[in-house]
């Protein structure tokens, strides 16, 4: 037998339902109190969730327009119903959508923008962390294998097949101001991988382009590698360089 | 104004107060500008991220002004609970501001959906029945616990009834208040759509028989808004995106006359204006304070002479 509290959960939990299918008021029956009460739900959940993806996806948002968006948003709460109480946390799968519709056919670099746009906001939301300068003493001790080089949580390595960064920094611009053919040239089919990272300094979110080879040794970092496996991977890698740009853009929380 | 931000001073202190909804585009007039307002709103949501530039700023919002934190999440009256991350973010940005109130809406969000757990991302409807008020009443007073201190709860425009409901909207509150210590945040703005919506007599009427019913001590905030117009037969959405309607001031002179002095907020969340119209709607909010509240006590002062006069004679 169902307890009260049951019946009410249940309750509930029909209306969440009805709100979250788009379906569930057909246009005969838009016309009483209920459903007119009900779509007023619904279009809030949807103008809602636009909003939030669109503070999110600035760039995804101005390269597709707002009605794609919303037609995206609407696939997107099935996909990834929210679930913590801020609609911040909300809209980490947009990119693997996109991945499955048609617009990735049209467009096939939005999924990448979609991605870094995602890093961006995860990054401007993420705890920076402090160099433990005392932490540093180790690079002088006789066995690096036991050395470890911490880096910030806020940091992300990553690859993109289209240049994520300038097409970005290009839509920062107002339309009128956006030079098409320096787009075109951005968006045409990719010829080489494009490498960065994305971290956050003084609070804010950086991007810098990646060597293959500074990609590899971050990769190698991140996997956890000592300092003297590193150091013997990358036999002619300038640590001290590095470390001097690890510690300028706050890479860099320490050596463990 | 140092005292004002001890949450256990509050009450009598804060009663006067009138402040604005600080939303994302007003931030750096706020902070640069000394706005004729006692306080600020700000959605508790908006700085639930532990890292990047929110905190700070929120930190300088809070060294200029006492700060009221309107969370819209939390869902008091969710049968499921409430999700406890949600509550220790609060509770850590609770910790950080330490604000002259903490309020959220008398609504449900959290629920299940295929199986899963799901916030509804809006402010659902409650149905006021028994089983419904114990729900709120467990929740409340976690909330409580968790936060140390009391809450108000607002009361919701919603655009469903249900038939479940088998006691009125302020019985519930009222019970409501009676068995956690809650305070309750009176939005008239709410009170009118709702009037509008669903009621067959006149939305003042309805909305001002609505106040007569409530404890008045328990009323810790008053919130003022806008709607949108809408054409005959359609809902009006409380959409905040429009100056207090004419409405809405006359019914705020009501809840003066009713309740005293109460901490009152002008809330625009959409199609905001200018800060210096808000401004200005704060100021008239503070005028009709005063004049109702004057008003009042040289009633009071009268009929307190008139009856001496009456004794002595």
């Amino acid at each position: 037998m169902q307890s009260e509290l049951d019946v009410l959960s249940r309750r509930q939990q029909a209306l969440v339902t009805l709100i979250f299918d788009e379906q569930s008021i057909s246009e005969s029956d838009g016309g009483d109190l209920v459903s007119k009460g009900l779509k007023i739900y619904q279009n809030n959940l949807l103008m809602t969730a636009v909003r939030a993806l669109s503070l999110k996806y600035p760039v995804v948002d101005k390269m597709i327009g707002r009605e794609a968006l919303s037609s995206l948003t609407q696939k997107l709460l099935h996909m990834e119903l929210p679930t913590t109480g801020d609609w911040a946390d909300w809209g980490k799968h947009l990119s693997s959508l996109i991945m499955r519709t048609e617009l990735h056919d049209q467009h096939p670099y939005l999924a990448e923008v979609a991605s870094f746009e995602w890093f961006l906001h995860e990054t401007a939301r993420g705890v920076g962390t402090e160099l433990n300068v005392n932490s540093l003493v180790r690079l002088s001790e006789s066995n690096l294998k036991s050395v470890f080089i911490q880096l910030s949580k806020t940091l992300k390595v990553l690859s993109y097949q289209y240049p994520v960064d300038e097409i970005w920094m290009l839509h920062q611009l107002s339309e009128e101001q956006i030079d098409t053919h320096e787009l075109a040239a951005l968006l045409k089919e990719p010829a080489e991988l494009h490498r960065i990272v994305i971290y956050q300094r003084e609070a804010v979110p950086c991007v810098e382009r990646l060597t293959e080879q500074e990609n590899a040794w971050l990769i190698d970092v991140l996997a956890g590698l000592s300092l003297e496996d590193l150091l013997d991977k990358y036999v002619n890698f300038d640590l001290s360089d590095w470390l001097s740009v690890a510690i300028e853009e706050k890479w860099l929380e320490g050596l463990g | 104004m140092s005292c004002l931000n001890t949450p256990h001073t509050r009450g009598e202190t804060l009663s006067s107060m009138v402040g604005v909804g600080l939303r994302h585009p007003h931030y750096k007039e706020a902070l640069l500008g000394s706005s004729f307002i006692d306080f600020v709103e700000v959605h508790a949501e908006n700085f639930f991220a532990e890292g990047g530039i929110l905190p700070a700023i929120l930190d300088d919002i809070a060294r200029q002004y006492p700060i009221s934190l309107h969370s819209t999440s939390m869902g008091l009256g969710s049968a499921v609970g409430i999700n406890r991350d949600y509550l220790l973010r609060l509770k850590r940005l609770s910790q950080q501001i330490t604000p002259i109130l903490i309020s959220d809406h008398a609504c449900f969000t959290w629920s299940n959906l295929n199986g899963s757990s799901v916030h509804a991302g809006d402010l659902l409807p409650l149905e006021f029945s028994q089983q419904s008020l114990q729900v709120m009443v467990e929740n409340v007073d976690k909330v409580q616990q968790v936060l140390g201190r009391k809450i108000l709860v607002e009361n919701l425009s919603s655009y469903v009834e249900f038939s479940f409901s088998d006691m009125s909207e302020t019985e519930f509150l009222t019970e409501l208040v009676n068995r956690t210590g809650c305070g309750l945040l009176v939005d008239l703005n709410n009170l009118i759509v709702n009037a509008h919506n669903f009621s067959d007599e006149g939305s003042l009427q309805t909305a001002t028989q609505w106040l007569q019913q409530l404890p008045s001590r328990a009323v810790g905030e008053i919130h003022l808004a806008g709607y949108t117009p809408v054409s005959e037969n359609e809902l009006i959405i409380d959409d905040h995106s429009q100056p207090v309607s004419d409405e809405c001031w006359s019914l705020y002179r009501t809840a003066l006359k009713q309740f005293g002095a109460v901490t009152t907020l002008i809330e625009w969340d959409n199609n905001l204006p200018s800060w210096s119209v808000l401004l200005e709607q704060a100021t008239k909010a503070r005028s009709i304070m005063k004049d109702v509240t004057v008003t009042k006590a040289l009633t009071v002062m009268k009929g307190v002479s008139e009856e001496r006069v009456l004794h002595a004679i």
